[in-house]
């Protein structure tokens, strides 16, 4: 059985799609490629209503994803020749695709059935419509620069990439040589819409050859081997997937907090709020308690407010969110003024000296030696230094802290402690 | 075991444990988290794991990968979603098995970005042009959002069709404490092979077998009208014929697909039906409810859609006043008041940012 059938094919008379079906059976021909080697997507288009003419495996999606599809095939099964078949139409909606295709390497190879217009639609203007041409929706002619897709594959990299008409005689050998190519390979094949585009210009297949050959890019304009191809660049190892266990906290530490509390930790972006945050709350796990912790994220990343809530509780915590927090740390003005509508609200409000004129009636605290990075975290331990375990902070700080500085926060630790306790 | 993790954490891990081993995304908060996860994990266990350009890409190398064979996962949040769209008419209409997260924002457009939001509801159950169905579960916390990652896989599966799971920014980023002493994980499906016919089937709610494309067998899928063949066809009993075996493969499945926790109490009056993370308000405040000698029914839904109608019923009796909470101005709330004609009805509603006070909810059981 051949690889297409050709008698039939469902193309208008004169129309160069069924020529570029030929050339694409006697290249995978030529190729030696089988049922089991190669199968086919085909874009939304005149050149993807053949599918089943084609025995091999076919996969018909959505207009201008047809690489999208390929590229998802050829990760799950990297073994298998992927060819693309997309028109003119295709290659403008799914630029992108072919673009970062070209750019990844992924071994699909993308015959486009250029032929300058949308001849399924009733012959719009496309992509590579030429300048000053008429279409359906160009009827004063054409002012939009056509998209060489040759130069566009060259430039984000495609190793394969070149342009033939569908007169050509080598078609067969040229797709034989991109199909075969082991990375992203693009062939831009020139032909002739009889329905629409060659009745609105006086082009017919001879001057479409003569402007092919006067267009730079002609024949193979790059064939490069040697980059890696993406799917089989992927590294794949034998690990076992993580577990639930690997997420385990036991208990090993006695807290004595009998009923829930809120603790909000506000400083500025850099002195490590979410940190000290997941420390107190997962010294709060280690010690029996539930602790939940909740961040309030600007869209700054290294500049601005930094806010995170932990909930502490020796039941499960259903209530997300902190309304009026048991203790709020305030660890900068930034910190100060993103809480003001909690000021009244807090139970007790912990503040660095130097802003404790911007609470009335909060607790000012000292932590000598203790820096910016690590003063958030101090506070925070002042905060739950009643209710948990110096020594449970300090074995978070150990096993779930930052890969670095673990002295410098168990220090900071122990400052919060003293700190509060002489405060 | 108690656990300490985030949302995406459980997420990332429950689609591992399903057996997914294909990922695509696009980095989007607040679900970057799942996609850095599964970048990390999924390729040293086997798996491929790739960052799309964007969206459209992302859900379009999902699609050929499971049409391939992988059980493949894609993560994104509102915007996103609406950019997936059409690729999920895709899925829904090539019979594709897939699993979307969409981690919620507040919306519309770009909108609050690090704000959290539940108003994808509707979006995501009418989301592909036809209005064909599709499966929607959403969590309620960390442990929910674990399990209802298998599912969606497992149901993915069986019906071949897209499953879609809601979580939300304050699911996604906030961390938790969790017990999974007496959890019992489901067991992963494998996918039923098909014999020589991509899209077989006898009555309309049967699910065809799978037949891979790039396998050894000549497989055709298409996203267009189609016959059992995969063959382009216009012939209207055949056509009928497929769309209404896209309806009836979802909806008579309704019982089945239901995942609920009802928690009623004899002789209340009022009923509280929640999802998302207000049913964790919703638990509580039933908890202060019952503690001061109140009597509140609860129905927690992880299945959205289909509509598990007949738990909502049962749950209904004896009822006269229903509250449905939701982090929207009342979304599914919708599908409630037309199986509860005769209540009165407690919508609470919150759109700011800030998640629902379990007194908002007793507020509005008892007024």
């Amino acid at each position: 059985m051949s690889l297409i059938e050709l008698e039939n094919l469902p193309f208008c008379a004169g129309c160069s799609h069924e020529s570029i079906f030929r050339g694409l059976a006697a290249g995978l021909e030529r190729a030696e490629l089988g049922p089991d080697d190669v199968m086919v997507v085909s874009d939304i288009g005149c050149q993807g209503i053949a599918d089943q003419k084609i025995n091999l495996s076919t996969f018909h999606g959505l207009h201008g994803r047809s690489i999208t599809y390929a590229t998802g095939i050829k990760l799950a099964r990297p073994q298998l020749r992927v060819v693309v078949l997309v028109g003119d139409g295709g290659c403008g909606i799914g630029g992108g695709h072919l673009i970062n295709a070209a750019r990844r390497n992924i071994g699909v190879c993308v015959v486009v059935f250029n032929n300058f217009n949308f001849g399924m639609t009733g012959g719009q203007h496309s992509v590579t419509t030429p300048l000053g041409a008429l279409t359906a929706t160009t009827p004063q002619g054409n002012l939009e620069r056509p998209l060489d897709l040759v130069r566009l594959a060259e430039a984000a990299g495609a190793g394969f990439v070149a342009r033939v008409t569908a007169a050509d005689p080598d078609l067969p050998d040229v797709i034989a040589q991109a199909v075969a190519h082991d990375g992203f390979a693009l062939v831009d094949v020139w032909g002739i819409c009889t329905a629409h585009y060659m009745k609105r210009n006086d082009e017919r297949m001879a001057q479409l050859s003569e402007r092919a050959h006067a267009t730079p890019g002609y024949g193979i304009a790059r064939h490069h081997d040697g980059a890696r191809e993406f799917s089989s660049a992927l590294a794949r190892g034998s690990a076992a997937v993580p577990r639930l266990e690997d997420f385990a906290v036991p208990v090993e530490f006695v807290s004595t907090l009998e009923r829930r509390m809120g603790v909000v930790l506000a400083g500025s972006a850099g002195m490590r709020v979410g940190t000290a945050a997941s420390i107190i709350a997962r010294a709060a796990v280690l010690s029996g308690l539930y602790a939940t912790q909740k961040s309030v994220i600007p869209v700054t990343v290294m500049k601005g407010f930094s806010v995170a809530e932990v909930i502490l509780s020796p039941e499960p915590i259903e209530d997300l969110q902190v309304r009026a927090p048991d203790v709020l740390v305030i660890s900068s003005e930034d910190g100060a003024r993103k809480t003001v509508s909690m000021h009244a609200t807090a139970r007790r409000v912990l503040i660095e000296p130097s802003l404790g004129a911007l609470v009335p009636g909060a607790t000012s605290v000292e932590f000598p030696g203790v820096r910016a990075t690590e003063l958030t975290l101090a506070m925070a331990a002042a905060a739950v230094a009643e209710v948990i375990p110096e020594d449970a902070v300090a074995a978070a700080v150990e096993r779930w802290g930052p890969p670095r500085g673990h002295a410098k926060m168990i220090e900071a630790v122990r400052a919060g402690y003293r700190g509060i306790a002489s405060a | 075991m108690r656990v300490y993790l985030d949302g995406s954490e459980a997420i990332a891990i429950g689609a591992m444990h399903a057996g997914c081993d294909f990922f695509a995304g696009y980095p989007i908060t607040p679900a970057s988290g799942v996609l850095e996860l599964m970048m990390r994990h999924l390729p040293p266990s086997g798996g491929v794991a790739i960052q799309g350009e964007d969206e459209l890409a992302s859900i379009g190398f999902c699609i050929g990968a499971a049409m391939a064979g992988a059980k493949a996962l894609t993560v994104t949040s509102g915007p996103g979603m609406s950019l997936y769209s059409e690729n999920i008419g895709l899925a829904t209409m090539g019979e594709v098995p897939l699993v979307i997260v969409d981690v919620q924002r507040m919306g519309p457009a770009t909108g609050g970005a690090t704000t959290t939001a539940e108003g994808d509801v509707q979006f995501v159950r009418w989301i592909t042009s036809g209005g064909y169905p599709l499966v929607v579960y959403a969590a309620t916390n960390h442990a929910d959002a674990y399990r209802l990652t298998i599912e969606a896989f497992n149901t993915a599966e069986r019906l071949r069709t897209p499953v879609i799971v809601l979580s939300s920014k304050d699911l996604a980023l906030t961390s938790d404490t969790v017990d999974f002493g007496d959890f019992r994980r489901p067991e992963a499906v494998v996918r039923a092979p098909g014999d020589r016919v991509p899209y077989a089937f006898f009555r309309p709610q049967d699910v065809p077998g799978f037949l891979a494309v790039g396998d050894r067998r000549l497989a055709r899928f298409t996203g267009s009208m189609h016959d059992e063949r995969g063959v382009i066809t216009t012939d209207t009993p055949l056509v009928e014929r497929k769309l209404r075996h896209l309806v009836e493969k979802i909806e008579s499945r309704a019982d089945e697909l239901a995942i609920v926790d009802a928690d009623l109490q004899e002789g209340a009056r009022a009923l509280v039906v929640a999802y998302g993370t207000p049913a964790r308000a919703a638990r509580e405040a039933v908890r202060r409810a019952r503690a001061s000698g109140r009597m509140l029914s609860l129905l927690v839904l992880q299945t959205l859609y289909p509509v598990p109608e007949t738990a909502i019923r049962r749950a209904l009796g004896g009822i006269d006043r229903v509250v449905v909470p939701e982090l929207n101005s009342g979304q599914y709330a919708r599908e409630i008041w037309l199986l509860a004609p005769e209540c009165v009805r407690a919508p609470v509603n919150r759109i700011d940012g800030t998640l629902i006070d379990p007194e908002e909810i007793l507020e509005a059981a008892f007024s």
